[in-house]
């Protein structure tokens, strides 16, 4: 599609690619939402002991518009996951889902009939977090893993058509 | 003429009070940890996966694979395998958790008969995907012994069939 098309895997996307990684990586703004037990953890994260600033991520953004990650934070029940799937469905692209905690990652110790076991049922999760709740450093290790992510991210160049193409195979 | 500079008095300390928390605030030393290049350690309290005790008596673990502690969680994540070294010794030739199940509720470690099991202080368990959060303890406590310069424990070959032929050579176990 379009000029990408022609364009290969040469210097200038790759280059370009870089930079633009290494711009997102540093602007990671995650949306303002949290579900149980382990959202605290992650307020915590915020304030002032660990400072999620310091990783270019102090806007916790309100509006799923302006949002890049989603830190799934605590029980997903099957009620609340209408909602959930709204909110990654309004947020722009490029956007990372990151499962904190037990429960977003497997459904924890709830298996039962009103729980999602698991967010990455629904959402494709990038990093999972496991502990009951992770501790505010778990989580930051897990956002270091997610730039790292972030860094090597094709989305311009031939390896991205190649994702791309791949995820269609699956789906 | 005295009414402008009182103004511009009262302005400027009611500025300074107004300010007091901020300026207080910018002395004190800073409370922020710098997480990758600063550590905090972790409170005794903490509680990460479990791990085996590290028995410095006999270097090596204390589980005895009676599997208590895959019976009793709640979550079932515990998976041991259990095999038997000797008439009277049986040992785990695999302790897996699946971690990303674990509530961290503590039963395992309570109903452990041989106190084999304890909290780590791990917390760096991030991963790409759900089978990243599995933890095999056995490996863990082989790392572990590697650093402390102790004898490694060996991996307990899986137990045969009866009536399976046995290599040759080999030592009844």
């Amino acid at each position: 599609m379009g000029i990408e098309e022609k364009l290969g895997y040469n210097v200038l996307t790759t280059t370009l690619e870089k930079l633009v990684d290494w711009g997102r990586k540093g602007s990671v703004w995650p949306a303002t939402f949290g579900l149980a037990c382990c959202a605290i953890e992650m307020i915590v994260t915020a304030a002032n002991r660990w400072d999620i600033a310091r990783f270019g991520m102090e806007a916790f953004r309100a509006s799923p518009r302006q949002a890049d990650l989603m830190i799934v934070a605590g029980t997903v029940t099957k009620k609340m996951m209408p909602a959930i799937e709204r909110i990654y469905e309004q947020m722009t692209e490029p956007k990372w889902v990151i499962a904190m905690g037990a429960c977003a990652c497997s459904g924890g110790i709830f298996d039962s009939y009103a729980v999602v076991q698991g967010i990455d049922l629904y959402l494709p999760v990038d990093v999972y977090i496991p502990g009951c709740p992770p501790r505010p450093e778990g989580l930051l290790y897990g956002i270091l893993k997610l730039h790292e992510k972030i860094l090597h991210d094709p989305f311009l160049t031939a390896k991205y058509r190649q994702k791309v193409e791949a995820r269609q195979e699956v789906a | 003429m005295v009414t402008y500079f009182k103004e511009i008095l009262t302005g400027f300390y009611s500025l300074l009070a107004g300010m007091a928390v901020t300026i207080k605030y910018f002395v004190k030393p800073i409370v922020t940890v710098q997480y990758p290049r600063q550590k905090l350690s972790m409170s005794p309290a903490y509680r990460g996966h479990t791990e085996f005790v590290l028995d410095l008596e006999t270097g090596t673990h204390r589980c005895i694979a009676c599997e208590m502690c895959a019976r009793i969680c709640p979550s079932q994540l515990i998976t041991v395998e259990g095999v038997k070294i000797d008439p009277k010794k049986k040992v785990p030739r695999k302790y897996v958790i699946e971690y990303q199940y674990c509530s961290l509720c503590g039963l395992c470690v309570e109903s452990c008969p041989t106190k084999a099991l304890k909290f780590s202080e791990e917390y760096r368990l991030a991963g790409f995907s759900r089978e990243d959060c599995v933890v095999d303890l056995l490996a863990r406590l082989q790392a572990q012994q590697q650093r402390a310069g102790l004898a490694v424990t060996p991996r307990p070959e899986a137990r045969r069939e009866e009536g399976e032929a046995k290599p040759e050579g080999e030592v009844k176990g």
